[in-house]
């Protein structure tokens, strides 16, 4: 896959305080990045200056287009929701639509019509958005960050006071801009198990920082649970575990890293006992996201 | 560009407070079609119709032409200066307050180009409003005034163009203040002072401390304050003479050509000046969301 962003060592200083510290992300087209970090981590701010809302104190930015296209060009192909959707409360659903698609040059009731359909406000009619549930106005949101049929859609804190259903509808609409209109799309939140159910790629942020970059998989693997076992006699251990049926284990300093079927360690254990092996130590270890992300970020926080 | 005009047109036709400015705008015709009526109809009302025309002896009654329609429905009526200015305010303001910036503004690099669409904007719809107003004030007022009096074309086209230049330069102030302090407090204040002619009161002072420093007679400072010099007399520097606001109410077609191309020239200066410093603004600042 191609690279559709990268900053490089973007930086964002407010007078004393440093928003953003150098931060170099990668984004493939066609992924869903989730950029994570706590409230006040830098999110917004990078965001911002992604869109072209901000102007970065130093670093760069690079969007790439498909043919060989420039920031200045690409920037009328990126959708921007930061935050709340920003509407004409009295202008209906469709209205606001119109009036930010004559913007990007874009004049076809139908297409505004297919667009309320695909993030479900096609029954609205002429309703004004004052009126509408939050769900609803996010949803329109994403629909007026879908108006100029972006490649690249940048989400800051889409699920911000949504209720289980107003997420899941945003949740399900992320998953369908991914799958069926191909659009890359950076989304940015605090809440860690909501971003890990879209996401396919990580940033995590902290303090302005990028701390790490890794995909699902990479991820999964580095908090994937561990079983840990000392024996007096390793070639024992090892021909007891390969008769067990065992393949993802390693030797490690003084003890074995057991990869896979942790839950069985204890038979382990008792394997070892009946070929008068001793056991030393045994013990499982493991990490949700959640705690990957606090043992990076040192600490626990509002994620 | 052209899109992003489009875009502020659109918004602004289907917003509800242009529909409440043209319903205010309509029903203030009216009232002050029957201001007009007591100023120009009454035979008792010569001195007021007098001073409305700037005259300090009246001894017969005053004709309406079309030129002093223009300056009573329009260059005089506080009114009227108020209502565009919450106009240009709401205008300017609702892409920042309703958020809509944030996600359209990152469109171009160079935001330049965003603040001359949305200016484009607000002098298109204000110069609608100014059309229509004076139309219907000089529609309404050639049949049902006896005092009305077809001539004198030239000075009308001559008010209509000098005072829209000055509306257009007063709007484009009020466009930077908004733009600046991103509020919309801003922007209203500056057209209620005015309208309610307090700065000009203000410049005439500077006037006056400024002839006083130059030696002048209290009679003579007067006078010049007044902009009433005579023939020989020394000569004073004016600061009103300068400020948009005091150029635009103390407006007369009978004025000389020097002192409409003096009023023509600072407003377009003030124009140029105000709309240069929200592009520069716009270049330099972050959209704030």
């Amino acid at each position: 896959m191609s690279l559709i962003l990268t900053t490089d060592n973007i930086t964002k200083k407010f007078k004393t305080k440093t928003a953003v510290d150098q931060v170099s992300i990668h984004v493939e087209r066609g992924e869903v990045y989730g950029l994570i970090g706590r409230n006040g981590a830098g999110k917004t701010t990078l965001l911002k200056m992604i869109a072209g809302l901000s102007f970065p104190t130093s670093g760069t930015y690079t969007l790439m287009g498909p043919n060989g296209e420039t920031n200045a060009q690409m920037l009328t192909k990126v959708g921007v929701l930061i935050e709340d959707p920003g509407l004409y409360a009295n202008l209906s659903a469709f209205q606001n639509l119109k009036a930010k698609g004559l913007a990007y040059g874009v004049n076809n009731d139908q297409y505004f019509n297919d667009l309320l359909r695909f993030v479900g406000l096609e029954g609205v009619g002429k309703k004004p958005v004052k009126n509408f549930s939050l769900g609803m106005r996010q949803r329109l949101g994403i629909a007026l960050a879908m108006v100029n049929s972006p490649e690249l859609l940048l989400l800051d804190e889409p699920i911000n006071g949504l209720d289980p259903q107003g997420i899941a509808e945003v949740r399900n609409l992320i998953h369908r801009l991914c799958t069926e209109r191909h659009i890359t799309i950076v989304i940015s939140s605090h809440i860690l198990e909501e971003l890990s159910k879209v996401a396919n790629r990580y940033g995590i942020i902290h303090d302005g920082k990028l701390l790490a970059e890794a995909t699902n998989e990479e991820l999964i693997a580095r908090c994937q649970p561990r079983g840990y076992i000392k024996t007096s006699d390793k070639e024992k251990t090892e021909q007891i575990l390969m008769s067990m049926g065992f393949a993802q284990y390693s030797f490690v300093g003084d003890h074995f890293e057991i990869r896979e079927r942790v839950d069985e360690i204890g038979a382990v254990s008792m394997a070892l006992a009946k070929e008068d092996v001793q056991t030393l130590e045994m013990k499982t270890e493991g990490q949700s996201l959640e705690e990957y992300y606090f043992h990076l970020t040192g600490g626990q926080g509002n994620v | 560009m052209f899109n992003v005009f489009r875009m502020h047109m659109y918004r602004t036709i289907k917003s509800r407070s242009t529909l409440v400015l043209g319903i205010l705008l309509l029903a203030f015709i009216f009232t002050h079609l029957g201001l007009a009526y007591i100023v120009f109809e009454d035979p008792l009302n010569i001195q007021a119709g007098a001073l409305f025309i700037r005259s300090t002896v009246a001894t017969t009654k005053v004709e309406f032409t079309p030129d002093l329609v223009h300056m009573f429905f329009i260059q005089s009526n506080d009114t009227f200066i108020i209502l565009l200015t919450i106009f240009a305010v709401l205008l300017t303001h609702s892409d920042f307050s309703k958020g809509f910036v944030k996600n359209t503004y990152g469109m171009f690099e160079n935001k330049g180009k965003l603040v001359w669409s949305k200016w484009c904007a607000m002098v298109a719809c204000s110069s609608i409003v100014y059309v229509a107003y004076s139309l219907l004030s000089l529609c309404l007022v050639a049949p049902l005034f006896k005092t009305f009096t077809s001539k004198y074309w030239e000075q009308y086209f001559r008010e209509f163009f000098v005072v829209y230049i000055c509306l257009i330069a007063m709007l484009t102030m009020v466009f930077l203040i908004t733009s600046l302090f991103r509020s919309p407090a801003g922007g209203m204040v500056i057209g209620l002072i005015i309208a309610s002619g307090l700065l000009q009161t203000l410049e005439k002072l500077v006037d006056i401390i400024i002839a006083k420093i130059s030696g002048a007679d209290l009679e003579q400072i007067m006078m010049s304050s007044l902009g009433i010099e005579e023939e020989g007399a020394e000569h004073f520097f004016r600061f009103s003479d300068y400020c948009l606001d005091n150029v635009y109410l103390s407006y007369s077609p009978s004025m000389g050509s020097s002192d409409t191309i003096r009023t023509v020239v600072v407003g377009l200066v003030y124009t140029a000046v105000a709309l240069g410093l929200c592009i520069l603004l716009a270049r330099k600042r972050d959209v704030r969301c």
